[in-house]
């Protein structure tokens, strides 16, 4: 027998039971880590694995009008499917599907036999009832059609960009779509079963069933009988003057509820892809920002009135068609001035000096306050995307000449949500809104109301006697001023127009291109509707908003009192049927006669007289021209035998 | 009988057959459902691996009353035999998961490299015992064994079964280590030996192989393939918790679980009896283990001595291996675990082991006895040592 030698064995024999002892500990470590380090992350991914979920998706919420019109609902869409166990020819198969839905041979062969139970194909979602059908027909085996869900939008284009719309997973992508996403998309349901890696049931873990929860209906302030009348008029303005663009904002001054909203262009959301993303990106009345011309002269009216610098029936103000301030001279948009006037005429008139003198009066801190406290310079706050904040100048940096000109519209940007805000606060007493569209949510089984919004007031910014006072000079404004084309019979329609002036590319201002607005409300002794509409750059007309924008306005607030089923009014102020609406007339020739002469030639045309004399001298425009009936006719009266003509310098193009 | 008796160590005894009973149980809760899948009777494993385990302690019990020292003049014999197998697994053996590593004789399918950790154990006991005297001469007494030892290898990393060809490797270190040669002469041989598996390495390795590597250390990147073993084993592993779900409970089993029954078959245990059942097992392992080398370390023979030793470190280093690749520290390379996996010749392989290592116990009591009754005032341990200094030439 060979005995054990060797002292160094031994020594070695103990190292190896050491390191036995050492090597099991590590095991046992390393055991009791994974158990209960990682253990309870590791039971997560476990139920993970098993459970095999059969998702039920829910029903997204619609969106209704205020009076329950369905302006988004969904829609079965058919949608392939393939069990690739089941094909019997997968190239075959893949080929036909590629060609009928328009997709690589090779990726559909991919797709068709992948180890899988079943497969969606991406491009076959959705799709059309031709092609599902066109599939059927086919009859190949392990091809089936599904239903799927998709949204549609029963008006079209209409309210397009406020409703906005969803992508192919039913998730909203832009508008009250993406704004509400989160309530209208409601929660997946699912069942869950544990399984074995084969997929078959296992006995002793119960499933657990998960019901979807339906996104809820939601109910907007838009009233689609305006929204149908905003639209039309659109529509109708674009044919007529095809401009660069248009937008229309319909609001509830009691309360800051839209009532509708509107832009050109427009989209069909189900339709999306097939226009210029600008085109649905860009909501217009809260994304457009630019000068708003004469309607900011609301905001300095409503200044100088709350601090009781004016009276507009007792002072007055004289304008020669310009005013000098700090070395620049400012004309007014008409040649020569208005003359003479009360305040009241100033306003009706839009007479450019005249709110210059106000503004001057006010100072650039009372005026720049008043601007803020109406909200401009920053959002609304709408429960819309995209809105924007607009540009007012930097308080230190307005020196005399940005004051002058920011008091009436020029010089400051704003958004069309900012202006109707604004004026809406003027005429309802005072009190800021915070617009929004979501009114109502409400529960799509039982019509249970689960939400209502509430009006928000941001801000008083002016008293309700100065309110009343605004009331009253802005429908004077319709009915006998430069608004008159809103005029609406029994409604006492009040309001402003306003013709802004686009910076080019050059940063000049461009000619012949400007955004003519108006912005209305009615009845005046309790306005229950503003109207703001805005045309870029109309074609083929004198771009005045008196002309072009102030009578769309009047027919859509005609229109909407009407459905809204507003009482007329009887103590309203009479049209001043100097101007009435008619077709254009030619300027006759007036040189030569006296005074007395004038009044069977003047039917239909209002006339300004400048100078003294009993003969006329002159006129402007001159005979044969064809203006607008209403339109003034300047006369220049002297000695019968003077014929000098006097020279007119353009004015301002702000009217 | 009874004097008899009394010379074996029941621990060593008790302990394997516990082991291996505990391993048919735990080989039916993992198997009986991936059976049903093959479409076999949910008793097919079972029933396979305890005919398997009534052959094994057949030739347990022999080998406990079997001299151990006879197996050194077996040894051109058991060598033979085991080239012969090796050679023939790779011309008629049967190829599985991607390795021709299993002969079939009659109705019996067994693994040559499992029998070839066991008999390189014995060949290494008898010549490094026998070369105990010269034992620091490099060229006469340690390489001689190590040619033989690298031919072995050589023929089962040509199957290839790279698992088994690394346990080989480690068991014939942990025995050429124990057996007391130079440090320097050992570290040259570590040296050689890992350049030799560097080399043989980059010639094998392909991005298969390697994937191994990625799935053991990051085997959430790639939770479909590579990572896939060790994530299920990881969640079998975690849902345990301390006490398990109860015997037969699992649901990693059920598919989740590649090789539930074999390499993986502790995730199962861990998953159904938890961190307790899991310390129990290697609980046992260890007694196996430690006692081994406690044995190998009163062992009077040098051949007896080495070879408790080299079946200590099979039985440590396969528990190593596995349990390492189960709870991610090792990468997965296909290693049953001793006792519990199914797997026919493993269990026949460690039955054999064990016998011999109780008879080898037998013999070193017996021994021991015999020394202590002539001198009683000593321990056994004590005596072992002082024997040892005396004995040097």
């Amino acid at each position: 027998m060979k005995r054990v030698s060797n002292v160094t064995m031994r020594k070695r024999l103990v190292t190896v039971f050491f390191l036995g002892i050492f090597i099991f500990a590590t095991i046992s470590v390393r055991l009791g880590y994974v158990q209960f380090v990682i253990g309870d992350e590791l039971l997560e991914r476990a139920k993970a694995s098993w459970s095999r979920d059969i998702t039920f998706e829910p029903e997204r919420g619609k969106i209704l009008d205020k009076n329950g019109e369905v302006l988004a609902e969904n829609v079965s869409a058919p949608t392939v499917m393939v069990v690739p166990r089941q094909i019997k020819e997968p190239q075959k198969v893949a080929e036909s599907l590629a060609e009928i839905l328009d997709m690589p041979v090779d990726e559909a062969y991919k797709k068709i036999t992948q180890q899988e139970i079943n497969v969606r194909l991406k491009e076959g979602r959705k799709i059309s009832e031709e092609k599902a059908e066109l599939i059927q027909t086919l009859g190949m085996d392990g091809v089936y059609i599904a239903e799927d869900s998709k949204r549609h939008y029963p008006n079209g284009d209409y309210l397009s960009h406020v409703l906005g719309f969803s992508g192919i997973d039913n998730q909203g992508l832009m508008g009250l779509e993406l704004y509400y996403d989160e309530k209208l998309k409601g929660e997946k349901g699912s069942l869950s079963y544990f399984s074995d890696a084969k997929g078959k049931r296992m006995p002793d873990m119960a499933d657990v069933y998960d019901p979807p929860v339906d996104g809820n209906n939601l109910k907007l302030t838009i009233d689609s009988r305006v929204q149908t009348i905003i639209e039309r008029e659109l529509d109708l303005a674009e044919s007529k003057y095809n401009p660069d663009g248009a937008l229309a904002i319909a609001v509830d001054p009691d309360t800051g509820g839209v009532l509708a909203m509107s832009s050109r262009p427009n989209f069909d959301p189900e339709d999306y892809q097939s226009v210029d993303p600008d085109v649905y990106n860009r909501n217009l009345p809260i994304w457009k920002t630019y000068e708003p011309g004469s309607t900011f002269k609301i905001i300095t009216l409503a200044a100088a009135l709350e601090e009781s610098i004016v009276d507009l029936h007792e002072d007055e103000f004289t304008d020669n068609g310009a005013i000098e301030v700090g070395g620049a001279t400012l004309h007014c948009w008409k040649s020569g001035g208005h003359g003479h006037q009360t305040f009241l005429e100033v306003v009706q008139n839009s007479c450019n000096p005249g709110f210059v003198s106000l503004g001057q009066e006010l100072g650039k801190e009372k005026l720049f306050s008043y601007i803020d406290n109406f909200g401009f310079g920053n959002k609304t706050g709408i429960d819309l995307q995209g809105e924007a904040n607009g540009i007012l100048f930097n308080l230190d940096q307005v020196g005399p000449v940005e004051l002058a000109t920011t008091s009436f519209g020029q010089g400051v940007s704003v958004t069309p949500i900012q202006q109707v805000m604004a004026v809406s606060a003027a005429v309802n007493g005072g009190y800021l809104y915070e617009p929004y569209v979501a009114d109502e949510w409400v529960n799509p089984i039982t019509n249970e109301v689960l939400e209502k919004a509430e009006p928000k007031v941001k801000d008083r910014v002016i008293s309700e006697d100065t309110s009343a006072e605004i009331r009253e000079a802005l429908e004077s404004v319709v009915a006998k001023g430069t608004g008159r084309g809103a005029y609406v019979e029994g409604y006492r329609v009040g309001g402003k127009t306003g013709t802004a002036q686009k910076v080019g590319e050059d940063g000049k201002y461009m000619s012949n291109n400007h955004i003519v607005s108006f912005i209305g409300f009615a009845p005046a002794d309790d306005p229950e509707i503003v109207v703001y509409l805005a045309i870029d750059n109309p074609k083929n007309t004198i771009q005045f908003g008196g002309v072009v924008a102030a009578p769309i306005v009047g027919n859509i607030i005609g229109d909407s009192l009407r459905a809204l089923g507003v009482e007329p009014r009887e103590d309203g102020l009479e049209k001043d049927y100097k101007w009435p609406d008619q077709p254009l007339v030619e300027v006759p020739d007036l040189i030569g006669l006296s005074k007395n002469d004038l009044q069977k030639y003047l039917i239909n045309l209002s006339i300004e007289s400048n100078g003294t004399g009993d003969y006329i001298v002159d006129q402007m425009p001159k005979a044969g021209v064809k203006i607008e009936q209403g339109e003034e006719v300047r006369i220049y009266l002297g000695d019968k035998n003077n014929k000098d003509k006097r020279e007119e310098e353009n004015g301002a193009e702000n009217e | 009988m009874k004097t008899k008796l009394k010379f074996f160590d029941f621990t060593l005894l008790i302990t394997p057959l516990l082991l291996a009973a505990f391993g048919v149980v735990m080989i039916y809760s993992a198997s009986m459902v991936i059976a049903v899948i093959d479409e076999k009777e949910p008793t097919h494993y079972l029933f396979k691996q305890m005919q398997w385990f009534t052959l094994g302690f057949m030739l347990f019990i022999f080998c406990s009353f079997f001299n151990y020292r006879f197996y050194q003049k077996l040894m051109k014999l058991i060598i033979m035999g085991l080239v012969i197998m090796l050679v023939l697994v790779l011309f008629i053996g049967v190829e599985l998961n991607g390795a021709r590593s299993w002969l079939y004789i009659g109705p019996f399918s067994l693994q040559p490299a499992e029998f070839v950790k066991l008999g390189l154990i014995m060949y290494l006991a008898s010549i490094y015992s026998k070369k105990q005297t010269y034992i620091n001469d490099f060229t006469k007494a340690v390489l001689p064994p190590l040619i033989m030892t690298g031919g072995l290898l050589g023929l089962v990393v040509m199957q290839p079964d790279i698992g088994t060809a690394a346990i080989i490797f480690l068991i014939a270190c942990s025995v050429i280590f124990s057996s007391g040669i130079k440090f320097r002469h050992l570290f040259s041989l570590v040296a050689v030996g890992i350049g030799i598996i560097g080399l043989a390495a980059t010639k094998m390795l392909n991005a298969e192989r390697l994937s191994r590597f990625t799935g053991a250390y990051q085997p959430f990147s790639a939770p479909e393939s590579d990572g896939y073993q060790l994530i299920q084993s990881y969640i079998a592993i975690g849902t345990g918790g301390l006490m398990g779900n109860g015997l037969g409970q699992g649901v990693q089993k059920l598919g989740y679980l590649t090789e539930a029954y074999t390499d993986f078959i502790m995730a199962v245990v861990a998953e159904e009896l938890g961190f307790i059942g899991v310390m129990v097992v290697i609980g046992l392992l260890a007694t196996i283990v430690l006692r081994g080398i406690y044995i190998s370390r009163l062992c009077q023979d040098s051949f007896g001595s080495l070879l408790a030793l080299g079946i200590s470190s099979m039985v440590g280093i396969q528990t190593f291996i596995n349990l390492g690749a189960i709870t991610g520290l090792l990468p997965i390379t296909g290693v049953p675990l001793p006792f519990i996996s199914y797997g026919g010749s493993s269990l026949l392989v460690l039955m054999i082991s064990m016998g011999i290592l109780n008879n080898i116990a037998y013999h070193t009591k017996k021994q021991g006895q015999v020394v202590s009754a002539n001198n009683p005032s000593s321990n056994v341990e004590y005596k072992d040592l002082n024997q040892g200094r005396t004995w040097q030439r």
